[in-house]
């Protein structure tokens, strides 16, 4: 009985020891990361438990770690590791960010694993993960098989309420489009194209503040919440597949 | 408007919870039962319940149909109004629905308002009631219903009744406004002519007040809800999902949201409660014998299975999704009848 306990603990320590952690399983994380050790504090990820609703699982990540002078988060990736294709959205930062706290709706096919991995500009990384269970929908889904159209329209962007300069407060961005995967069937044997609105990119002053590229794990009507602390001579262009760009200004 | 709530999800939370209150009081009150009604209209003759919810019915339709007219809600956006809905899921649901109800002696909404007034056994009906209707919405019996739901599908090119009339090549509005004429004049015309109806304020009142929460339901998802980047989804008074999804809630609140329909269920638990302590109406009761228990959870059940399968109760498609003039409506109220009736039929034999 006893050589029994040992013999398990030593072989769970051999297991473990030499087991690759989930992540580094994930091709598309680990080829990111490459031969780094990635942080595990700091970075969180929101999502819920429970989602009757993979169209739309409202995400927020952040992080909360203090940097040394010079160094500023640069890039975070979401990543679906049961998605058909894992990229789900990925933003490039400014250091003109005053805290980063980014909120989103991504798509989810069924439960898995969504993974945030955060890159500085001096090239250390923060990971962090978080499951979600995907539930087959209610009764809900009254119009999924309608055909939108796939140009990109009313475009949006909110403001703060009391906007001050200097003083770190949110603001929404949303333009609507289908974000047509590519993975669709139409109903007759063939696939819906794919068409997806590819990117937002948002200026102060003609600065590059902030870069969101869309992938097909990103829900359709692509919205983007973020912090920043200037509110003037902001232009926010969304571009999509086919080239066309929309542009708002504030 | 609101510059009390910070945002249009909290004003949602929060005027829901006051339209449950005031449902459930109202409810409480005028005892409000499609149930008690049906079973005393057959067996007695007795015609007042039922007469006061065909009120209810013609209230909510008028005003919600108003409510559309008047502001930018558009009520075809509700899952009542499917484009591809399975006929025999939607009647073989609300027969089940209707039997279920019979066994467990309520259905889903006055089991809430029971509770309140410290009715054990409409706990037990609810929790099981919860459970099964996730059960068949995402659970274990899910794969079989989407399989159903797949063989027997049909698509429709309209889903609601001033649809069907604007076909026939009237006008949307004058189609919209016609069906509601005919359909609340008459439904209000049949109830009260009844003198039995007109004599007794509680049910007079209690129906008409009740009709107008639905509407009210629909204005608080519907305006206060809209926003252009996160709208709160078009709801209104319903009570399969929302029990089964408030048991969700009270499990798993640290990784959801809270929503509109568990308030409405919360706020008319509390509702019905205070009703029932000022009125001195409280009293705890529970089963009195295993066999009335199994009864219980038997209808208990087949209500959750049956109202998830024909999107809806006695309240959530009998007096809101009628307010819509989903035709889906229509069949599932038409189910609940025929259920109940066979049920009644049934023990009589």
């Amino acid at each position: 009985m006893r050589l029994m306990w040992m013999f398990s603990l030593l072989l769970s320590l051999f297991i473990s020891s030499h087991a690759l952690a989930d992540w580094q399983r994930f091709s598309a994380l680990s080829d990111k990361v490459g031969n780094n050790t990635p942080h595990k504090d700091n970075l969180n990820l929101s999502l819920p438990l429970v989602a009757d609703d993979g169209s739309a699982v409202s995400l927020k990540v952040a992080f909360t770690g203090n940097l040394p002078e010079g160094e500023y988060i640069s890039r975070i990736w979401i990543l679906a590791d049961k998605n058909p294709n894992p990229d789900v959205i990925d933003f490039e930062l400014s250091s003109a960010i005053p805290r980063i706290e980014l909120t989103t709706r991504i798509r989810l096919g069924e439960s898995q694993t969504v993974y945030a991995l955060a890159q500085s500009n001096q090239g250390n990384f923060w990971l962090t993960q978080q499951d979600v269970r995907v539930t087959v929908s209610g009764c809900l889904m009254a119009n999924d098989d309608t055909q939108a159209e796939t140009t990109m329209n009313q475009p949006r962007v909110a403001l703060p309420r009391n906007p001050k300069a200097g003083e770190a407060a949110e603001l929404r961005t949303m333009i609507n489009h289908p974000m047509e995967t590519g993975f669709r069937e139409d109903g007759q044997g063939g696939f819906v194209p794919q068409q997806l609105v590819e990117s937002l990119e948002v200026f102060h002053s003609n600065n590059p503040v902030m870069t969101v590229n869309f992938h097909t794990g990103t829900s359709a009507n692509p919205f983007v919440a973020f912090f920043l602390d200037q509110f003037d001579n902001l232009s926010f262009t969304w571009t999509d597949q086919k080239g066309q760009q929309v542009t708002e200004e504030r | 408007m609101f510059e009390i709530f910070d945002d249009h999800l909290q004003a949602v939370l929060w005027i829901g919870f006051i339209l449950g209150i005031a449902y459930g009081a109202a409810a409480q009150w005028s005892r409000f039962c499609l149930y008690r009604g049906l079973v005393n209209h057959w067996q007695n003759g007795d015609s007042v319940k039922l007469h006061a919810f065909m009120l209810a019915m013609a209230v909510a339709l008028l005003c919600s149909q108003l409510l559309q007219i008047f502001s930018p809600i558009d009520l075809t956006q509700t899952h009542y109004h499917q484009r591809s809905p399975s006929w025999p899921l939607i009647i073989g649901g609300g027969v089940l629905f209707g039997y279920g109800m019979h066994l467990a002696n309520a259905c889903g909404a006055r089991s809430i308002v029971l509770l309140g007034t410290g009715n054990l056994r409409a706990l037990l009906v609810l929790l099981v009631l919860g459970v099964t209707a996730y059960m068949t919405m995402s659970g274990l019996l899910a794969p079989y219903r989407l399989d159903l739901e797949g063989l027997t599908q049909s698509r429709l090119a309209v889903t609601s009744i001033d649809g069907l009339l604007s076909a026939t090549g009237l006008a949307q509005l004058q189609a919209t406004v016609l069906a509601v004429l005919f359909l609340s004049g008459s439904l209000s015309f049949i109830a009260l002519k009844s003198k039995a109806l007109r004599n007794s304020p509680r049910d007079l009142m209690g129906s008409v007040i009740i009709g107008c929460l639905v509407a009210l339901g629909w204005w608080i998802t519907g305006v206060l809800g809209a926003d252009d980047f996160d709208p709160v989804r078009l709801a209104s008074l319903t009570f399969v999902a929302p029990v089964g999804e408030t048991l969700q809630y009270s499990m798993l609140s640290t990784g959801m949201p809270l929503s509109f329909a568990i308030v409405t269920v919360l706020g008319i638990l509390v509702g019905s409660f205070i009703r029932a302590i000022f009125s001195g109406e409280f009293s705890w009761q529970a089963y009195e014998s295993p066999k009335q228990m199994q009864r219980g959870i038997i209808g208990a059940a087949l209500m959750g299975v049956g109202g998830v399968l024909s999107l809806g109760c006695t309240l959530g498609q009998g007096i809101s999704g009628f307010s819509t003039l989903a035709i889906s409506s229509l069949a599932a109220l038409l189910g609940i009848l025929m259920g109940a009736r066979f049920a009644l039929w049934i023990e009589k034999h």
